[in-house]
């Protein structure tokens, strides 16, 4: 405490940032050592490659490497390439249909989950019931592709089998472009809900005791103190994790779309992540597909800043 | 520390335990090559060597086929190989981190693949290493066949991936198959087969209704096809059309399939018949070829394509009795209907380009001409027969007349597994080598006989070329790149909503014409083939 005492005591002689800091690291030292795996991490993995980025700008050619290759003609060729095909507006749409609806019907449920295990009386029976919730979390994609697969199959699907049983016809639901959304949002629901409530269920936990036995006595029902009490309470969380969601809003998951989608459902399931995929990996046409991704993360960064902005203004609650 | 040595210790023979040489099942002395070119080096030599790993293969570094050459010819290789299955993005990422190696043999590199890695000098040229003094029996098999020689030679002139090329009509003529049992019991005979689209359905439908597996449910599936339209396309022929997509005309002309209302319409309500009446599975777009494969085993298929009837169905009992049922299959005949006799289309002569290559690695080790002789042995008849068959005692013998006589293994695998599994690589994947015309027919296995014998009576009358495997340069493959990126994804889903209904056939020229004719640029894409089957035509 002295040196601190020493800077305030001595205003005229301010230290520049650079000593400040570096008397910080020295003081403070066991800190800052446990922050380099961190900084390490976004060094390598994310600040680092973005130097590839640039053959989105450039006539790409493997054994010319990143510098070497000639830049494009004109520099932004492959982005009017991908704008001026056919599928790239659906793309972008589909892009946006699926990240929305599933953000927009997906974030409340995990809340919704917490807040009713919240008010289960047996201990027995909430933890069966967080249990199952939490257990689709960690099948893998490509089972849970596969059971909605079979289970949707129209001769021996089971969904199928309950509506010939009840009279109906088979619905061929893979093959119906107008479904695939509410089938990849509502079973991604499914699969997370569990999971993700596990945070507000923290939340609740964290409620000081005093406010819900006050409420009590001032004769609130169990439901306006869920109202009152419990949903302002978590409701930081919530907005916390709106905005951490809306980041990775474009970053549709793409092995689940991949491994649903067919030549019939294409219309609504090509999303950019698997179009970058099948142009960048398969063909090999690395300069257009980085063009197309680098246009999707411009996108994504600007939509964390404005539901960023927006939360902030509506609650006082934002990342930054 | 003496626990911590004894692990070390553990550790380090385990290690020694996995670099031991990969020890083969078979006793490699009995199987000499004897050719007067070997062998090519007296010191011994390691060179390395990828390829593509179909499922059926074992490891590459235990196949007879590599023992063999390398007793021979004192090369041994280094072998990677990458799984068939996603090996499109693993060979490019291994071509662009620079970690290819010095041979690429069987990689099914494409004529766009070559065009741009032979521009980016991975892909060296191979034109001064095939002469008659060096490379004998190459040489000869490119001057006797101008039209193979026209297939492999890039558009800058020059030869950068050897071809294999199978003549026999079998290996580039696609086969439907009947199930034999089913026409037994529906009483049809081979000579009463459907030769046109509407017998094709009249036969479908009995399938469908009259239970001819004898299990007393109606779990058979008249027509099974996998994979998006699977080989329905073949059925375009039989209105008349090559293809949905380009084709070269009688005279030499580039025309789009998709622009003929009339016959893709009739094409596509035969395919909407299929779908509504349950011809073909529900699920075709989904169904894989595993999914055919277990269809099969539980006999629940009427007709369906693959190279040999062994393929597709399963059948009890000992390998003879296989073989002999497997016989029994025949062939469906080439369909024609109102609108045209029969035609069957193809997509080529049996010339997979792009099966063997050398990259500037084996430049820089000076091992370009040694690796060029180890070629051209493969496509010496001795050469051509043993990365085919194996070496002969294993599941062939020669009879006095110089017939294969199959050797059933003893082990329960069909010789295929053993061919895949423990022989050649030349099994599901195209090998450099040139199999002789009469090659394939001198079998005494009898399903390959009778797919030899069906091929030549029922195919070869009909067949029709699509177009020429054609090499582009490296602008015109640019633009058809960026031409081809969606087409081939609107062609795919639009004309499988006209199956399931999705869309009218009737809005034909509303849902296809209009769309092809102001979004795509069809006619851009034509000049461009155009302009390359007029270069492959002077060029033979």
């Amino acid at each position: 405490m002295t040196s601190l005492n020493t800077t305030v005591t001595r205003p005229g002689r301010k230290k520049s940032l650079f000593a400040r800091f570096s008397h910080a690291v020295y003081k403070y030292w066991p800190y800052y050592m446990m922050l380099l795996p961190a900084i390490a991490y976004f060094v390598i993995f994310c600040y680092g490659p973005m130097y590839g980025v640039q053959i989105a700008f450039k006539d790409f050619k493997i054994k010319r490497g990143f510098g070497g290759s000639p830049w494009a003609d004109p520099l932004f060729k492959y982005f009017y390439q991908f704008f001026e095909s056919y599928y790239a507006w659906n793309i972008v749409r589909n892009t946006l249909v699926l990240s929305i609806y599933g953000l927009v019907a997906g974030f409340p449920v995990p809340a919704i989950l917490a807040l009713s295990m919240d008010e289960m009386r047996r201990q027995r029976t909430k933890k069966v019931v967080q249990t199952i919730t939490y257990a689709p979390n960690f099948i893998s994609t490509v089972v849970i592709c596969g059971m909605i697969l079979s289970f949707t199959n129209q001769t021996t699907g089971i969904i199928n089998n309950m509506i010939v049983a009840l009279g109906g016809e088979p619905v061929a639901f893979m093959y119906k472009e107008g479904l695939f959304p509410h089938i990849y949002v509502w079973t991604g629901i499914w699969q997370s809900m569990g999971w993700s409530s596990v945070i507000y269920f923290a939340a609740l936990s964290g409620i000081d005791p005093q406010l819900l036995e006050a409420s009590t006595l001032d004769g609130a029902s169990r439901w306006q103190k869920i109202l009152h009490v419990k949903i302002p309470a978590i409701l930081p969380i919530i907005v916390i994790q709106l905005i951490l969601s809306a980041g990775s809003l474009l970053n549709v998951g793409y092995e689940k779309v991949y491994l649903l989608q067919n030549s019939l459902n294409l219309n609504t399931s090509e999303v950019i992540s698997t179009y970058v995929y099948k142009r960048g990996m398969v063909d090999a046409q690395y300069s257009f597909s980085t063009a197309v991704g680098l246009a999707q993360s411009l996108v994504s960064f600007v939509m964390v800043f404005l539901v960023n902005a927006i939360a902030g203004r509506l609650s006082e609650t934002s990342l930054w | 520390m003496k626990k911590l040595f004894v692990l070390l210790l553990a550790c380090v023979m385990l290690l020694g335990s996995l670099g031991a040489v990969a020890e083969s099942k078979y006793d490699l002395s009995q199987f000499v090559i004897t050719y007067e070119d070997f062998p090519l080096t007296t010191e011994p030599k390691t060179i390395s060597l990828m390829g593509i790993k179909h499922p059926i293969h074992g490891d590459w570094d235990k196949m007879v086929f590599f023992g063999m050459m390398e007793n021979a010819t004192g090369i041994h290789f280094d072998i990677t190989t990458i799984p068939l299955d996603g090996y499109a993005e693993q060979l490019n990422l291994a071509i662009n981190t620079e970690s290819y190696s010095e041979v690429l043999l069987g990689c099914m590199i494409n004529n766009n693949q070559i065009v741009d890695w032979s521009s980016q000098g991975v892909l060296i040229p191979l034109n001064d290493y095939i002469t008659e003094e060096l490379t004998p029996n190459l040489y000869a098999f490119l001057e006797m066949y101008p039209e193979v020689k026209g297939a492999v030679t890039a558009p800058d002139g020059k030869i950068y991936a050897l071809p294999q090329l199978n003549s026999a009509p079998i290996a580039y003529l696609s086969p439907w198959w009947v199930n034999g049992d089913y026409l037994k019991a529906l009483n049809v005979k081979d000579e009463e087969l459907p030769t046109t689209i509407d017998g094709l359905l009249a036969l479908a439908r009995r399938i469908r209704d009259e239970d001819p597996n004898g299990n007393g449910k109606a779990d058979e599936i008249p027509i099974s096809v996998y994979d998006n339209l699977g080989g329905l396309n073949i059925w375009l022929g039989a209105f008349g059309l090559p293809s949905a997509g380009a084709y070269v005309d009688d005279d030499g002309k580039m025309q789009f399939g998709m622009f003929n209302v009339e016959k893709m319409t009739a094409w596509l309500s035969f395919m909407k018949t299929l779908y509504d009446e349950n011809l073909i599975p529900k699920d075709f777009l989904t169904m894989t070829q595993s999914d055919q494969s277990a269809l099969g085993a539980e006999n629940r298929i009427g007709i369906a394509m693959q190279a040999i009837p062994g393929n597709i169905w399963y059948h009890d009992g000992t390998s003879e009795e296989k073989d002999a049922f497997f016989a029994s299959c025949p062939m469906l005949p080439v369909l024609g209907s109102d609108l045209s006799a029969p035609m069957l289309p193809h997509g080529g002569y049996g010339i997979s380009t792009g099966t063997f290559a050398l990259t500037d690695k084996c430049e820089e080790n000076g091992n370009v001409e040694l690796m060029m002789r180890w070629a051209d042995f493969l496509y010496s008849v001795e050469g051509s027969y043993l990365i085919h068959y194996g070496p002969e005692g294993v599941i062939y013998e020669e009879d006095a007349d110089g017939n294969r006589v199959t050797i059933f293994p003893s082990d329960g695998r069909s010789t295929e597994e053993v061919r895949g599994g423990d022989l050649t690589p030349d099994c599901g994947i195209p090998m450099p080598k040139y199999v002789r015309p009469d090659t394939e027919g001198r079998s005494t296995e009898l399903q390959q006989v009778a797919r030899t014998r069906q091929a030549d009576e029922k195919q070869v009358p009909y067949k029709r070329l699509i177009m020429p495997a054609l090499f582009f340069t490296e602008a015109e493959t640019t633009e058809l790149a960026t031409i081809e990126t969606d087409l081939g994804t609107f062609m795919d889903s639009v004309l499988a909503k006209f199956v399931v209904g999705e869309l009218d056939i009737a809005n034909y020229e509303a849902e296809v014409i209009t769309p092809l004719t102001t979004n795509f640029k069809i006619d851009r894409m034509l000049e461009i083939n155009q302009e390359a089957y007029d270069r492959y035509a002077a060029a033979i």
